[in-house]
C-alpha cells in the first residue's frame, strides 16, 4: 500500500511537472505570436506610417508593404497620403470699394513631404490650424485689391483669384510637407446689415421695373389701336378709290358703247331720245296745248 | 489511482502535437473565413496585396488570401448619384438646407437655387485612393461652381432662359474641378431645378410677374381690338368694291341693252326711213297720249279754238 502510495506521490509529481512545462510551452507560443501580429504592419498605398521609438522619429514608412516594428520600445502614428477636404470657416474682409464680404471657401490638400509635415506640423488638427490662417490671410489680401463686383464675379481682369490665393497659401504653407491642391471661394455672404439694404434696393428696383413694364404695355396697347385705326381708315380708302376706279372704268366703256352706237346716226338717236324723253314726261294730268299746224296735231287729226 | 488516471488523461489532451493540430485547425478556419468576399452588382471590389492595391474586381464571389496578406474594400460605385443643393421652393423654410445655396447674382440681387448633380464613380481606383472623402470634395466643388455662374449672371436670366445656359456652365465648371482634383468622380449631369428671390423679397418679385400679366393682358386686348377693327375694316372695302362691281357690271349691261335696242331699231330705219320715224312716233304718242289732255289750238282764223283730243276719240287708227 505504502509502496504504491509512494510510487503514485512519484508519478503524480512527474506529471504535474510535465503538465506545467506544457502550458509554460504554450503560453510562450501565444504570447510570441500575439507579439509577432501586434508588431506586424501592413501599410496600405495610400497610408504613412511614422515610426517613433520612446516619441523620437525613428522611421517614416510612405511605401506599401508588410513591416515589423519593435515591441515595446517602437510605436506608431498613422496619416494620410489622400487628399483632404477642408472647409475654412467664415471671415470678414473688405473689398477694395469698403464693401463687407463674409467669405466662406474650401482647400483640398494632402501630405506631399511626410518628413517635413511631422517635424513641422505633426497631425491634421494643426495642419487644418495653419491651413485656415493662411487662407484667411491670403483672402483678406486679396480681396482688398478687388472690387466687390469681381468678387463675385470670381475673377478679376480676366484671372481667377483663386489661382492667386492657393498660389499664396502654398508660398505661406513651404516647409509644412503640405500642398494645396485648390482654394476656392464657396459662398460669399452680406452682414446683416447690408443684407438688409440690397433687400430695399431690390425691392424699389423690383418695383420700378413692374412700373415700367406697365407703362410699356399701355404704350404698346395704345399704339396698337392707333395703329389698327390708320390701317382700318387705309383699307377703306383704298377700297373706295378702286371702287371709284372700277366705276370710271365702266363709265368710260359704256360711254363708249354708247357713242360707238349712237354716232352710226346722231340724228336718228335725238329723235329716239326725244320719244324716250315723251314717256318719262309725260303722265296722266298732263296738258298738251298744240298749234293745228304743227305735224303732231296733223298726225292726231289723221291728215 | 482514479487521480492518477485522470491526470494521464490530462497530460495526454495536454500533447504538444494534439495542441499544434487544433491550432492549426484554427488558423485554417480563420483563413477560410476571411478568404472569400462577395461583390454585388452595384459595387467594385478592390483587391489589395501587402497594401499595394493589386487587382479591381468586378461582381461575384472571390478568393483572396488572408490578412495579412490580402485585404479587400468593396465601394458602391452606383451608375447614377445624386447630390441635392438647397431645397426646393415649397420647402424653402428650412434655412439650414438652403445655406449653401443662396448666392449673389452680378446685378446686386439674392438668388436661392434648388440644384441636383447626378455623378457616378468613373475610377474605383481613384474615387478610394485619392481623396479621403471624395463626396465632400465634390458638395463643395458644386456650391464653389454653382456660386460662380450665379456671380456671372444676373437674376432675371437665371430665372428665366438663362437657367439652361447657366446649367452648361456649371456642369463645364464643376467637370474641371473634379477632373483636376482626380477623384474618380465624372459628372453626368447638373440641373438646376428652381431658381428662386429670397422671401423677403418675394413680394416685389411677385409684382413684376403682376405686372407682367397685367402687360400681356393690355396688349393681348389691343390686338383684339386691332383684329377686329382690320376685320371690319376688310369687310367695308370688300363691300365698296362689290357695289363697284355690281354698278359697273349694271351700267355696262345697260349700255349693251340699250344699244342693242337703238342698234335694232336703226336696222330697221335704214331700210325706211320716214316709215320708221313715223310708226315711233306714233307708237310713242298712243302710249304716252291717253293719260294726257291734249289741246290743239286753231288760230288759223284770229281765234283760238281748243279743239280736246279726246273729243275726237282715241281711236283714229
Amino acid at each position: 500500500m505504502n509502496a504504491s502510495n509512494d510510487s503514485g506521490h512519484k508519478n503524480k509529481k512527474i506529471f504535474l511537472d510535465l503538465l506545467m512545462k506544457k502550458l509554460l510551452m504554450i503560453f510562450l507560443l501565444v504570447l510570441f505570436i500575439a507579439v509577432v501580429i501586434t508588431n506586424t504592419l501592413v501599410v496600405q498605398e495610400d497610408e504613412l506610417v511614422v515610426i517613433k521609438q520612446f516619441g523620437r522619429i525613428e522611421k517614416i514608412i510612405d511605401k506599401p508593404g508588410l513591416y515589423f516594428k519593435l515591441p515595446l520600445i517602437q510605436n506608431t502614428d498613422s496619416l494620410t497620403k489622400k487628399l483632404s477636404n477642408y472647409e475654412v470657416r467664415p471671415i470678414t474682409v473688405f473689398s477694395k470699394d469698403k464693401k463687407n464680404v463674409i467669405a466662406i471657401s474650401y482647400a483640398v490638400w494632402k501630405i506631399t513631404e511626410p518628413h517635413s509635415f511631422i517635424n513641422n506640423v505633426a497631425n491634421t488638427d494643426s495642419a487644418e490650424a495653419l491651413i485656415e490662417n493662411s487662407v484667411h490671410s491670403a483672402l483678406r489680401e486679396k480681396f482688398s485689391e478687388l472690387y466687390y463686383i469681381e468678387i463675385i464675379r470670381g475673377a478679376a481682369s480676366g484671372k481667377d483669384y483663386n489661382d492667386d490665393i492657393t498660389a499664396e497659401v502654398n508660398k505661406q504653407l513651404q516647409n509644412t510637407g503640405i500642398d494645396i491642391l485648390d482654394v476656392r471661394l464657396m459662398r460669399t455672404e452680406l452682414t446683416a446689415d447690408d443684407t438688409e439694404i440690397v433687400y430695399e434696393t431690390i425691392k424699389s428696383e423690383r418695383e420700378k421695373i413692374a412700373k415700367q413694364y406697365i407703362t410699356a404695355a399701355e404704350n404698346e396697347a395704345s399704339q396698337i389701336e392707333a395703329g389698327a385705326d390708320i390701317q382700318a381708315e387705309i383699307t377703306i380708302s383704298e377700297a373706295y378709290s378702286a371702287a371709284e376706279e372700277i366705276k370710271g372704268k365702266a363709265d368710260a366703256e359704256a360711254a363708249k358703247i354708247y357713242a360707238k352706237s349712237y354716232n352710226k346716226d346722231p340724228e336718228f338717236y335725238k329723235f329716239i331720245r326725244t320719244l324716250e324723253s315723251y314717256k318719262n314726261t309725260l303722265s296722266e294730268k298732263t296738258t298738251i296745248i298744240l298749234p293745228i299746224d304743227s305735224p303732231y296735231a296733223k298726225y292726231l287729226m289723221g291728215k | 489511482m482514479k487521480r492518477d488516471e485522470i491526470l494521464t488523461t490530462l497530460t495526454g489532451a495536454f500533447s504538444f502535437s494534439k495542441i499544434i493540430t487544433v491550432f492549426i485547425a484554427l488558423i485554417l478556419v480563420y483563413c477560410i473565413f476571411t478568404s472569400v468576399y462577395t461583390v454585388k452588382d452595384s459595387e467594385i471590389g478592390v483587391l489589395r496585396t501587402f497594401g499595394s492595391i493589386t487587382e479591381i474586381t468586378q461582381s461575384g464571389i472571390h478568393f483572396k488570401l488572408p490578412y495579412p496578406v490580402q485585404q479587400a474594400d468593396v465601394i458602391n460605385i452606383n451608375k447614377a448619384n445624386i447630390v441635392e443643393i438647397g431645397v426646393n421652393n415649397m420647402k424653402r423654410k428650412n434655412e439650414s438646407l438652403q445655406k449653401n445655396s443662396v448666392h449673389m447674382t452680378e446685378d446686386g440681387n439674392i438668388l436661392w437655387v434648388y440644384m441636383i448633380v447626378e455623378w457616378k464613380v468613373s475610377d474605383p481606383k481613384s474615387y478610394l485612393v485619392n481623396s479621403e472623402n471624395p463626396d465632400e470634395i465634390l458638395k463643395n466643388a458644386i456650391i464653389a461652381s454653382i456660386r460662380s455662374v450665379i456671380g456671372n449672371s444676373t437674376i432675371d436670366s437665371l430665372m428665366g432662359s438663362g437657367k439652361i445656359d447657366a446649367q452648361i456652365k456649371t456642369k463645364e465648371q464643376l467637370g474641371k474641378l473634379i477632373s483636376a482634383y482626380n477623384i474618380g468622380i465624372e459628372i453626368s449631369d447638373v440641373k438646376i431645378q428652381e431658381a428662386y428671390p429670397p422671401a423677403q423679397v418675394k413680394e416685389s418679385f411677385d409684382k413684376v410677374s403682376d405686372a407682367v400679366a397685367q402687360r400681356n393682358l393690355l396688349i393681348s386686348k389691343a390686338e383684339d381690338y386691332r383684329n377686329k377693327k382690320l376685320a371690319s375694316a376688310e369687310n367695308e372695302a370688300r363691300k365698296i368694291l362689290l357695289e363697284a362691281e355690281a354698278y359697273s357690271k349694271e351700267k355696262l349691261n345697260k349700255a349693251k341693252a340699250e344699244t342693242a335696242k337703238f342698234d335694232s331699231l336703226y336696222e330697221e330705219y335704214k331700210l325706211s326711213k320716214d316709215v320708221t320715224k313715223a310708226r315711233l312716233l306714233i307708237e310713242t304718242l298712243e302710249e304716252v297720249l291717253p293719260g294726257c289732255n291734249v289741246y290743239i289750238v286753231d288760230n288759223r282764223d284770229g281765234a283760238i279754238n281748243y279743239i280736246p283730243i279726246s273729243e275726237l276719240g282715241g281711236d283714229e287708227q
